[in-house]
Order: C-alpha cells, then sequence, then structure tokens
C-alpha cells in the first residue's frame, strides 16, 4: 500500500508519539487517533514494532492506544515493576483528585473518555461545600495556593500535564477526560480486585434497581 | 406522479384542516402552554376545534391540545424529550373485533356499502395496532441513539432507559397476546381481512426487529452504567484504603502485574533521526555542512579533559539542612535497631517517646507512615552503606476476621539487614 507524503508526516509523528510513551486518543490527538483508527495503520505499526518485541495495546474502553512490551521476559517483568512502583508512588495523588472530581460532579460513577468538565461549574460545586474545599486543600498540587480558585487551576495543570486531561475550549475554560485517565482508573480498579477491597458506596448512592 | 382528487372541498376533513390553519396561532400557544388573548374572534376560532375534541379548555385565557395532537407536534418538533408510548394494543384489537362482527353481520344481511364500510373501518384499526407499534418502537429507538450518551446526569438516563425496557417489554407482550387473537375468530372469519393481516405482519416483522436491537443498545448502556458504578466505587475503596493503611505495599497486585498490558508500557524511547551516509545526496550534505562549520570555527576545537573542582572559596557559606524532628527521632530508633541488632517495634517506640517534643503532635499512623516514607528512599545513610543495606522493614499485619482476604496493618518492625524473615519473625513471636 502506498502513502502520500502528508500521510507518511503524520504516521511517522504518530510512531513517535508512542514511541515516546504516549496514549494515542480522539481527545488528546485527535489526528493521529484518526489515523489509528484505520486497521491497515494498526497492522503496519504492529509490524513494524514486533522487531522490537512490542505491540499496540488497547485501553478496555477501546478508545486509546499504546505500545507495550509483548511477552514477559526479565526485562519486561522488570518495566513492568517500575511502571507499578510509578503508579503506587503517585496512588495517592490520583485517588484523592478522581474523589474529588466525582463527588463534584456525579458522586455515584466514575469517568469516561472524552467527557467535559467545566472548570467554573466545577469551581462553583466545589465553592458551595466545605468539605469538597478541604478534599481540594489536601491535594499535593494545592500546597504553594490558597485561593480555592489557584488550588484548582493548580490541580488541572498537573493532570494537563501528566495528559489525563486535555484542554477541549480554552475560552470557555472546557476540559476532556483523555483516555490515559481511563486507564489510571483501570489499574486503580485492578488494585481493588486484586487486593479484595471492600467496595465504598457514596453517601448519596442510588443502586440500580433493574438490570437488563 | 398520482393525480390528486380534486372534489374534497365539501369533505369535513377539509373543514376541520382550515379551521386549525385559521387558529394556527391559537393552537401555536395551546402547544407553548401560553396564555391567549381572550375576545369573540378568539372564541369563535377556538369553538370548533373544542367541539372536535383536538383543544381543551384550561381556562378563560388558556386552552391546551389534545394529548394525542400534542404527541403528534412532539414526535416531529421535539426528538430530545422523554418518550412515553402507548404500550397496549388490546382496546384497538377489541375495537377490531367488533368491527369484525359488524362486518360479518353486513355480509350475512347483503348490505354491499355496509359490508365495505365495515371492512375499512377493520383495516384502519389493525393499521392502528401497526402504527402504535411502529411509532412507540421509533420513539424509542430514536431517543436512545441520536445524540444519546453518558456525558450527564447518568442516573436519570439510566432510570429513562429502564422505563424504556418496560415499556418495549409491554409492546412485545401485547403484540403477542394480538397475534393469537389475530389468528382466531372472528378475524379468521374473513379471507381478506386474514390476507391484510399477513401484509401487516410483514412490517411488524421489520418493527420487531427494530425494538430486538432497542433493547440490546438499552441493555448496553445499562450494563455500562453498571460498570462505571462498581468502578467509582473501587476508586473510593483504593483512596480509603491508602488512607487508613499508610506504607501498604499491595503484594497481591505486584504478583498480578503480567495480567494487565498497561504494566508492560514501554518506557519513552526519545526517537532522533539518523543520517543515511550510504545516501550519496545524504553524505554530500553532511560534507557540506562539514565545512560550512570548519569555516566558521576560528580555530580547530580540541576537547579538554578537566577533572572537577574540588576548590572551595574561603569566605563560601556552609549551608546544612537540619533533620526534621520526626526525622531525627526515625534516625534515632534505626540507631537503636543497628546498637542492639534486634528488631524494634515502631510503635513501642513512638509510645515510649510520645511526650517526647519530636513526637508530641505525632500521631502513631504519622509516625508509622513517615518511617515507611524514610526508608522508601534508599538513600545513602553511612559511608556507602544505603538504608536498605543496614536496616529494613517487617510489616506486621492480622486479617480484620478469619478469612478475609485482606489484612489491617498492626505495626512496623525496624530489623537489622542481616536477618533473615524467619529469624525476625521467630523474635517478634
Amino acid at each position: 500500500m502506498s502513502y502520500s507524503a502528508d500521510q507518511d508526516a503524520t504516521y511517522l509523528k504518530l510512531v513517535t508519539r508512542l514511541l515516546e510513551g504516549d496514549v494515542i486518543c480522539p481527545w488528546s490527538h485527535p489526528a493521529l487517533a484518526r489515523v489509528l483508527e484505520n486497521p491497515d495503520a494498526q497492522h503496519r505499526i504492529n509490524r513494524w514494532v514486533q522487531d522490537l518485541e512490542m505491540r499496540l495495546s488497547e485501553t478496555r474502553s477501546g478508545t486509546g492506544m499504546y505500545l507495550s512490551y509483548e511477552g514477559w521476559n526479565p526485562q519486561v517483568k522488570s518495566a513492568a515493576k517500575e511502571n507499578f512502583s510509578k503508579l503506587i508512588k503517585d496512588l495517592r495523588f490520583y485517588t484523592q483528585a478522581l474523589e474529588l472530581l466525582m463527588s463534584s460532579l456525579h458522586p455515584d460513577v466514575s469517568f469516561v473518555p472524552g467527557e467535559e468538565i467545566r472548570f467554573n461549574n466545577l469551581l462553583s460545586q466545589i465553592d458551595q461545600s466545605a468539605t469538597l474545599q478541604g478534599q481540594l486543600a489536601s491535594l499535593p498540587s494545592s500546597k504553594k495556593h490558597e485561593a480555592l480558585r489557584d488550588q484548582l487551576d493548580s490541580l488541572f495543570s498537573r493532570m494537563k500535564k501528566e495528559g489525563l486531561l486535555v484542554e477541549a475550549n480554552t475560552l470557555h475554560s472546557i476540559y476532556q477526560i483523555t483516555a490515559r485517565m481511563d486507564l489510571i482508573q483501570e489499574m486503580l480498579e485492578f488494585i481493588a480486585e486484586n487486593e479484595a477491597l471492600p467496595n465504598l458506596e457514596p453517601d448519596n448512592a442510588k443502586s440500580q434497581s433493574v438490570l437488563v | 406522479m398520482a393525480k390528486l382528487p380534486n372534489n374534497t372541498d365539501d369533505h369535513p376533513l377539509t373543514e376541520l384542516i382550515t379551521g386549525l390553519y385559521k387558529a394556527r396561532h391559537l393552537i401555536v400557544a395551546a402547544y407553548e402552554r401560553s396564555e391567549i388573548a381572550n375576545d369573540d374572534k378568539t372564541a369563535a376560532l377556538v369553538e370548533p376545534l373544542i367541539k372536535s375534541h383536538l383543544v381543551r379548555r384550561e381556562s378563560d385565557n388558556r386552552v391546551r391540545l389534545n394529548q394525542r395532537l400534542q404527541k403528534v407536534f412532539d414526535a416531529a418538533l421535539r426528538k430530545n424529550r422523554v418518550a412515553a408510548i402507548n404500550t397496549d394494543l388490546g382496546s384497538e384489537l377489541t375495537a377490531a373485533e367488533i368491527a369484525m362482527q359488524q362486518l360479518q353481520e353486513s355480509k350475512r344481511t347483503g348490505h354491499i356499502e355496509e359490508t365495505i364500510n365495515a371492512r375499512e373501518e377493520v383495516e384502519q384499526h389493525l393499521f392502528s395496532i401497526f402504527d402504535i407499534l411502529d411509532d412507540g418502537a421509533n420513539a424509542i429507538f430514536q431517543r436512545i441513539t441520536s445524540s444519546y450518551g453518558l456525558n450527564d446526569n447518568t442516573d436519570s438516563r439510566r432510570r429513562e432507559n429502564e422505563m424504556y425496557n418496560d415499556q418495549l417489554k409491554k409492546l412485545v407482550e401485547s403484540y403477542n397476546q394480538m397475534q393469537v387473537s389475530l389468528h382466531d375468530e372472528p378475524f379468521s372469519w374473513d379471507y381478506e381481512i386474514q390476507s391484510f393481516i399477513g401484509n401487516i405482519n410483514v412490517h411488524c416483522i421489520i418493527v420487531l426487529d427494530r425494538i430486538r436491537r432497542a433493547q440490546k443498545i438499552i441493555s448496553d448502556n445499562l450494563f455500562r452504567i453498571r460498570q462505571l458504578e462498581d468502578r467509582a466505587r473501587k476508586i473510593r475503596a483504593v483512596g480509603e484504603w491508602i488512607k487508613n493503611n499508610p506504607g501498604y505495599e499491595f503484594e497481591k497486585s505486584r504478583d498480578q502485574l503480567n495480567k494487565h498490558p498497561f504494566f508492560r508500557a514501554i518506557a519513552p524511547i526519545q526517537v532522533r533521526a539518523v543520517p543515511d551516509l550510504e545516501d550519496p545526496e545524504v553524505e554530500r550534505q553532511c560534507a557540506d555542512m562539514v565545512e560550512r562549520f570548519t569555516s566558521q570555527t576560528p580555530s580547530p576545537i580540541r576537547e579538554i579533559k578537566r577533572p572537577d573542582s574540588r576548590l572551595k572559596g574561603l569566605g563560601q557559606e556552609k549551608r546544612t539542612a537540619d533533620p526534621s524532628p520526626v526525622e531525627s527521632a526515625i534516625q534515632l530508633l534505626l540507631a537503636d535497631c543497628l546498637d542492639l541488632a534486634e528488631p524494634i517495634s515502631a510503635s513501642e517506640f513512638w509510645t515510649t517517646r510520645s511526650n517526647a517534643p519530636a513526637l508530641r503532635d505525632v500521631s502513631r499512623g504519622e509516625f508509622l507512615y513517615s518511617l515507611s516514607s524514610y526508608m522508601r528512599s534508599d538513600s545513602v545513610i553511612q559511608g556507602n552503606l544505603k538504608k536498605s543495606d543496614l536496616i529494613r522493614l517487617h510489616f506486621q499485619t492480622k486479617p480484620p476476621y478469619p478469612k478475609a482476604g485482606t489484612h489491617d496493618l498492626v505495626d512496623l518492625y525496624v530489623c537489622p539487614a542481616t536477618m533473615t524473615k524467619n529469624e525476625i519473625k521467630e523474635t517478634i513471636g
């Protein structure tokens, strides 16, 4: 199959991003995600990276793709341990940030990739609740700030830096959840399942009465 | 193109439509539930519509549309409204049965015109049954497939989905019951009606297929919401756990790292282009570049290796950071452990020294967490020796109840690195 110069440039950018460890999703990299939607492009990348003992992996929701090692040799084990240690190091931040956002927006459900978060709406929600203000102040990103807006701004900056959020509309401060955030949620689920942690209901949770 | 009939001016429906057109502003006001001007002219326009049950009077200056007419307009204009559908096909079926008996009676008496009218009536009721089925299926299918997402207010979305599912179930049940009746008396008395029912059934099969697809979408949506709720509970569970168990190691998850591709995610690789020197054009460009740089550089560059300077200015201020009080206490605990060469309980250490200024404001949990964090940064503490070369931590845990599958943190023991796990367990008891 032949590709045009533009397609090749996009493809090169896509491969570079993947090798740099990015999770490609329609919200973080719209143009690259469109290319990656094509099974031919996936096949081409897989064929290319298989010599590096890598392959494309997908988030559980199917919205994000990233490169992972194939097999389970000592080198991969060591990389896995390092990834796990990184996750554990930031675990407190992730859980606190997610709990704050969920409690402010929808206490009984987690986030879906692509979901919009309006900065000002969130700020006004937090402004109305002393509990949420306490949660925000206890985040590591809030340490250097006293004003509520600055604290939330700092939290969003960190989440943007880590690729968990992208700014969809600068004028109205609308952000979107990325597939990387979905992946972090998946990891927390993984830990809760493996450690058999007791599930917790939010205060105002209503259970689903019927599951079809 | 079919030729339109031109003698419909005297038909009562034409009169009704004309009446509706004349009162169009009033009908819009009624549809939007806003006030209307109350004068003789409006009264004259509204009265015929009220008599034909298209409009109902609410008060002196307000009228509302008949709900069936309202729904017809809603279906065209407000597709995003929550859909409430008619799930009862029984009433139309009963009406069709009565019309069928009238048809049979007129056939028996030999009145041809009455027979034609009765047959038309039966067919109209059968069409109504199909319309109820099709409208309901369409309304719900549209609602769940157009601009449908889980982005806002999941709880109301879920309740809406459950309601649609109930309605579709009732509709299908009602259809199945009706099918039995349509193949029985009085419908089996007339061959033409039977073939009419056969034709309608072909269309119904398409509608039923749409209903099945709608049910599948609803089921997927509800399952998805259920998954999101479950995930939210698990996120909270992890948050709560690390709050109550500082320093917890998540050993079980660590043992399962091969189960999820995320942990195999590659370490970022900085990609740089390497020139292909086999290509003559690239080689020429590289040579040009070297020549250009050489011409810009006044003298040849020689690499001089120098060892790093170890000199320090006489006036240079020496800065040392004092360890925090808790860190000092931890260092004291480690020193005790190395002196005694046996495990020391961090909780006991905290209890015996909780009145000391360093630990006065520090709770037991905070002290254990600080100790765990201090040990995790495996820095050099003596000569070239790291913390882990001298000291190791032992986590004493117990299940909250038998066979719980989880463990609560009881205590942290600081042990000499030379002791094995078994020796530590024997010493602690």
